[in-house]
């Protein structure tokens, strides 16, 4: 059995009283703390600009109504700018794991390492106007090139890709990495969300450094969730080092005990029970990379018909 | 209680015949303690037990030895003489990165100090950094020792690759032995996280979980109860680094060392 016992334990924690009167606290008035983040954050941005330019201009009341109203996640997931993105629902269960992870509009989200923006077109108009989303990537060595350029000077290029994504919609957006000065926006997240990353976090280096961030960015209060392709236990450790994709779901949660997280609940959402987790060139066999089965093939076909791969998912909190 | 419930099966490793003395030629560790060169050394003899912590860490003469991160070389002038006459002694440094043109590697570096006093031929040294170990020696090691070197690991961003290296130095039935300086279990993650020298056991166990090691034993040679081990200023309040000078120096030197964890690790799987 793949469930954890501490599963029952975890949705009592999720849906606990006190957390939601909180939360609910929050939505209608912003601690000081916020207030003041928030003018930080619009200094920095230059928000407080455009919205002077804005107010000065004349306006479309409808559209501005329209985009002042928190869209709902069904909403997200229709909008047309993810028909391409809507293939993959089916495996990575948008909808299921933000509810699982307690993510709400109004939150201030941390995304590592938001790539090429499949969970961004998520979270950012889902978080809504009142929202923050952070996209945070590691502090790239500098043999890292070519495709990892993507990942450098995130505080300019990912608000520059998230127009791209996006437009204007939903949550003010920030780019980071993880050895930019990350003091003003230190225990802002109410959510650290980490997308099948932390094979790479342990394979380039970058683990040590990513972990030290999150802590440092999350609230005492805030939450890591964590998707992640999941090797067998019993899979040699030299399959799950992390050059293979595939994690061993007993090391990310001692993983995160080390530096300071307990787990708070583990999910099935994303399990497949029908991927061997075993390939000889790692998850990248599976769709959508199909590695080494050429397109047409029967390979590929018995591959697609597997799917993605087995993920784990976790929930964890920051521990004294 | 912090003894592993392995421990006996530990000790039963450890009494296996083939610990029996039979050194031949080379000095028996106790006569190399005993030795001149170590006359500085032996004052802190009484906190690093390192007769005790070789015995524990099943370590023979005869072995090929790695010690990683000999520092200033302590216990290289007890693990160099002893094992050089019959086995190999090899010291790694953790990546220290591009060195600098013209400059002296660590490598050669590490050796010249060993060497300078003359008691030592650099023959018998084989030194290397984690990302230059010769292709040769990947997995006939017999021990790799890490003496209160987890600490600077974490804290130097480099625990997941130096792990990585010792396990491909390792012989399928080597053993890795750590000592290292010891937070409370209950510290605070902001305490123990490295930055202070002392680091949770349960943190090193399950670090070497991850990267493919399994406890075998547990032991309290380097235990220091006396040791609060939640100093503002980490380890480095106690000799003997001493941070403070003559400040409260007697109450320190009262304490002595710091509380130390004495692990011993095999490869898994």
């Amino acid at each position: 059995m793949r469930v954890l016992s501490c599963l029952a334990a975890a949705t009592m924690a999720v849906s606990t009283p006190a957390l939601a009167a909180q939360q609910q606290q929050q939505e209608e008035e912003p601690s000081t703390g916020e207030q003041i983040l928030r003018g930080v954050l619009d200094v920095l941005s230059g928000r407080n600009q455009q919205q002077q330019q804005q107010t000065t201009q004349p306006t479309q009341p409808a559209a501005d109504a329209q985009a002042e109203r928190a869209q709902t996640m069904e909403e997200v997931l229709m909008h047309p700018r993810r028909a391409d993105d809507r293939a993959r629902d089916a495996w990575r269960h948008p909808a299921e794991t933000l509810a699982f992870f307690d993510v709400e509009p109004g939150m201030t989200v941390v995304d590592y390492m938001p790539a090429t923006g499949w969970y961004s077109r998520v979270l950012i108009p889902y978080l809504g106007r009142d929202g923050n989303y952070i996209g945070l990537n590691p502090e790239l060595h500098p043999d890292l090139t070519g495709y990892w350029d993507m990942y450098r000077g995130a505080s300019s290029r990912i608000p520059a890709d998230a127009r791209d994504w996006v437009g204007q919609d939903g949550a003010r957006v920030w780019g980071l990495n993880t050895d930019d000065d990350l003091d003003s926006f230190a225990g802002t997240a109410d959510r650290v969300l980490i997308f099948r990353e932390m094979h790479n976090m342990r394979r380039f280096g970058w683990l040590h450094d990513s972990m030290l961030a999150i802590r440092t960015l999350l609230k005492d209060d805030g939450l890591v969730g964590v998707v992640q392709h999941r090797a067998r236990p019993d899979a040699p450790l030299d399959y799950t080092l992390g050059d293979n994709g595939y994690q061993r779901q007993e090391d990310v949660i001692r993983l995160f005990a080390i530096y300071g997280f307990e787990l708070v609940a583990a999910s099935e959402i994303n399990a497949n029970p029908r991927d061997p987790a075993n390939w000889e060139r790692g998850v990248w066999s599976l769709p959508p990379s199909y590695a080494g089965a050429a397109e047409g093939s029967r390979e590929r076909r018995r591959r697609a018909d597997i799917g993605e791969s087995d993920r784990m998912t976790l929930l964890f909190r920051k521990v004294d | 209680m912090r003894l592993a419930p392995l421990f006996a099966a530990a000790a039963a490793i450890l009494a296996a015949p083939a610990l029996a003395d039979n050194h031949g030629e080379g000095p028996a560790l106790e006569e190399v303690l005993a030795m001149d060169l170590r006359s500085e050394d032996s004052a802190r003899d009484r906190y690093r037990h390192p007769a005790e912590t070789l015995r524990f860490f099943g370590v023979e003469p005869s072995m090929r030895v790695v010690e990683f991160g000999p520092g200033g070389g302590w216990y290289t002038r007890v693990l160099l003489p002893w094992i050089a006459p019959h086995g190999e002694y090899m010291a790694m440094q953790a990546d220290t990165g591009p060195g600098e043109p013209g400059q002296p590697s660590w490598a050669e570096r590490f050796i010249a100090a060993s060497t300078a006093g003359g008691a030592f031929d650099a023959d018998d040294i084989t030194a290397f950094e984690s990302d230059e170990i010769p292709e040769d020696l990947l997995g006939t090691v017999d021990r790799v020792l890490v003496f209160r070197s987890i600490h600077g690991l974490m804290n130097a961003n480099a625990a997941d690759r130096e792990l990585r290296a010792i396990r491909s130095l390792l012989a399928d039935d080597g053993l890795v032995g750590v000592v290292q300086h010891r937070a409370p279990e209950e510290a605070a993650y902001e305490y123990a996280n490295g930055a202070n020298g002392y680091m949770r056991q349960a943190d090193v166990i399950r670090l070497f979980a991850i990267h493919g090691f399994d406890l075998v034993a547990a032991s309290e040679i380097n235990a220091n109860p006396d040791d609060p081990a939640n100093w503002e200023g980490g380890v480095w309040t106690l000799p003997p680094v001493l941070r403070y000078g003559e400040e409260d120096r007697e109450r320190y030197e009262a304490i002595g060392e710091s509380d130390r964890m004495t692990l011993l690790f095999r490869k898994a799987n």
